[in-house]
């Protein structure tokens, strides 16, 4: 294939034309020729201009062009009106090429932003959307409900479950290696009677464990690698392989989405079309953070969606995030409406869990310790606690925590032993 | 007219030449030295090991989204695809092969290559080459002040692994792409190495544009 590439150049060279290169192994939804990474403002105040930068990666430019230099046309409307092209300033940060600009959040009626991005690279003619499908969209708040926070304490956390490293069926999983990321389970969640389903991927299986009713039984899972977990009321559990299959309708590896009832047995499986597949949602569709929207990937009766059923199922996550600086969050219940301006002295850090609970909302923040915060619909704190950061795998930061229906928070953590779930009381 | 078709036959034989070097490996060779390699270049270049296999030691992949070789039991064979973690970091930054050089070698994706740094060489410096881009030292978490100081094609590097930053997620994690072990092979995943005391926040030395 990249022979052919070469063959294709050469042709440009000695012929003096300029040659569009062969793109079969990419796929615009899943890896596209050229990646555009771009961090979205996701949650903006409407008075406020929001910076829009991309950066780019071109897949097809080697081995023999080794400049990638694409143009890009940013996009904007308001509300219901029509897209306009907008100006991008070109920066160079320490050799970091940066196309940007900063637009409002906001028309001056309080239509909320929305953009896309047409990207060209001109030697190639490889063109490209970001973002594949639709456009970006933030949620634009007229106002956003402080939540001021002061001074943490260290959490008094429980050990609810612990198992040790192993294949019997009472133990987990544990890959360690020279010069290779530890692997070991990150990401379970916890149902409503607390019973806890944990994928297990080094062993291919998902435990499934109540601690209180001692319940404690395992089922296998066709697992490629690490990804997330979600179990529902009644005991159907959705496991999301973020390494997944090759297949045949796209040349890279796509993540699969499995069902399962409780018992174990599949219900269905599905390919998922998203480029930053990151975890499961509250709806049990994939979170893709390439424009913090989700996409189903499995249907309600565990048939898999198509392609572009799937395109069709975007919408905006139920719970919005976004990370501004160590001490500046924003959070949103976009099915209430309400969206939250969380400041603290004291770090925050990235966002692994925020979610609706009983006695308002529960946001956990990562930095080298979990900073676990309880506050209700008014921004009002209810409990601020500190949790120890101990982890040794590390691939789903935001999987391996869970929240039950009391708004008890549950951690996920690993020690040279084995795996650790902790428990945090919401009061 | 006699020109252009000696042109297109001269192509398409170059093209079926190189075909049959880059679909196997290609002996370790010097690489071909440049003027200059930036972050974007990098991040180019990182991008083509997305998808494709790991192997400990290794230093060679060919960009067909997939891992040819996902038998090979024992790693750094050079039948083997797929680059580890430090192999892919060197080749990525586009580093020379003697320690503590910072200069720049473009290296083929397909050249069996993996560089004179170990995981623990990038956190501790390699030899000169890169440096702590947090300061903390080994040992102090970058934490999630550090966004600022930080870059896209840094790295996190503790003993035992290395990765690089591809991109900022919105919730606060890093993308990072990096070869990670045999089963998940090289890709681009949400971490929280910024956060973890066993790791440094490290850059190459001289990004140039």
């Amino acid at each position: 294939m990249v022979g052919f590439l070469v063959g294709l150049i050469s042709l440009v060279v000695t012929n003096g034309a300029v040659a569009t290169p062969d793109l079969d192994r990419f796929d615009p939804d899943i890896y596209p020729a050229i990646d555009v990474s771009h961090n979205p403002p996701v949650i903006a105040r409407a008075d406020e201009n929001v910076r829009l930068a991309f950066t780019f990666a071109c897949g097809f430019a080697l081995p023999n062009q080794q400049r990638c230099l694409p143009s890009a046309t940013l996009f904007t409307a308001y509300g219901d009106s029509q897209f306009t092209p907008v100006a991008l300033a070109e920066e160079n940060h320490d050799s970091l090429r940066v196309l940007a600009a900063t637009v409002p959040a906001a028309d001056a009626s309080g239509q909320p932003l929305r953009y896309y991005l047409d990207v060209t690279e001109a030697t190639t003619s490889v063109q490209g959307r970001h973002p594949a499908v639709g456009a970006i969209e933030p949620l634009v708040a007229a106002d956003l409900t402080p939540v001021r926070l002061g001074a943490s304490t260290a959490a008094t956390a429980e050990s609810y479950l612990h198992l040790g490293w192993g294949t019997a069926p009472s133990q987990v999983g544990v890959e360690r290696h020279v010069e290779q990321a530890t692997m070991a389970p990150d990401s379970f969640d916890v149902a409503p009677n607390g019973t806890i389903a944990l994928l297990d991927h080094i062993n291919q299986r998902v435990v499934v464990t109540n601690p209180a009713r001692g319940s404690f039984h395992t089922f296998g899972a066709p697992l490629k690698g690490v990804g997330d977990v979600a179990i529902d009321a009644d005991g159907t559990i959705t496991v999301l392989d973020l390494v997944g299959e090759r297949t045949g309708e796209s040349k890279a590896r796509v993540p699969q989405v499995h069902r399962f009832d409780a018992q174990g047995k599949k219900l269905g499986s599905a390919t998922v079309y998203a480029s930053r597949p990151t975890g499961l949602t509250a709806s049990r569709s994939v979170n893709d953070l390439l424009d913090n929207r989700e996409v189903q990937a499995l249907k309600a009766d565990a048939r898999a969606a198509t392609r572009e059923e799937q395109r069709q199922s975007r919408s905006r996550a139920a719970y919005l995030v976004k990370f501004l600086d160590a001490n500046h969050a924003r959070l949103a219940d976009t099915q209430r409406n309400l969206t939250f301006d969380v400041t603290s002295s004291e770090t925050l850090g990235a966002i692994a869990y925020f979610g609706r609970t009983a006695q308002g909302y529960v946001a956990v923040f990562e930095d080298t310790s979990l900073r676990v915060v309880w506050f209700d619909a008014k921004g009002t704190v209810i409990k601020d606690v500190l949790a120890p950061n101990q982890q040794a795998s590390t691939f789903n930061p935001n999987g391996r925590v869970a929240v039950d229906q009391q708004g008890n928070v549950y951690i996920l953590g690993s020690t040279d032993t084995g795996i650790e779930v902790s428990r945090v009381a919401a009061r | 007219m006699k020109v252009r078709s000696l042109g297109l036959v001269l192509g398409l034989i170059m093209g079926m030449l190189t075909a049959l070097t880059v679909a196997a490996p290609t002996p370790a060779q010097a690489g071909t030295s440049i003027s200059c390699w930036s972050r974007s270049q990098a991040s180019s270049y990182a991008y083509t090991g997305r998808y494709e296999g790991y192997e400990w030691g290794g230093g060679w992949w060919n960009d067909n989204n997939g891992d040819d070789t996902p038998g090979c039991a024992t790693d750094g064979g050079s039948g083997c695809e797929g680059p580890d973690c430090s192999g892919f970091t060197f080749k990525s930054w586009a580093l020379p092969n003697s320690t503590g050089s910072s200069g720049y070698v473009r290296w083929a994706i397909g050249e069996n290559v993996h560089g004179p740094y170990n995981s623990t060489s990038y956190r501790d410096g390699c030899g000169g080459a890169c440096y702590d881009v947090c300061g903390g030292g080994t040992g102090a978490a970058c934490g999630s002040a550090s966004y600022g100081s930080t870059a896209a094609m840094d790295g996190f590097a503790q003993s035992g692994h290395v990765g690089m930053i591809y991109s900022e997620g919105s919730n606060g994690y890093d993308n990072i792409i990096e070869a990670i072990n045999n089963s998940a092979g090289t890709g681009i995943w949400q971490r929280n190495y910024r956060n973890q005391t066993a790791y440094d926040g490290i850059r190459r030395r001289s990004w140039c544009a």
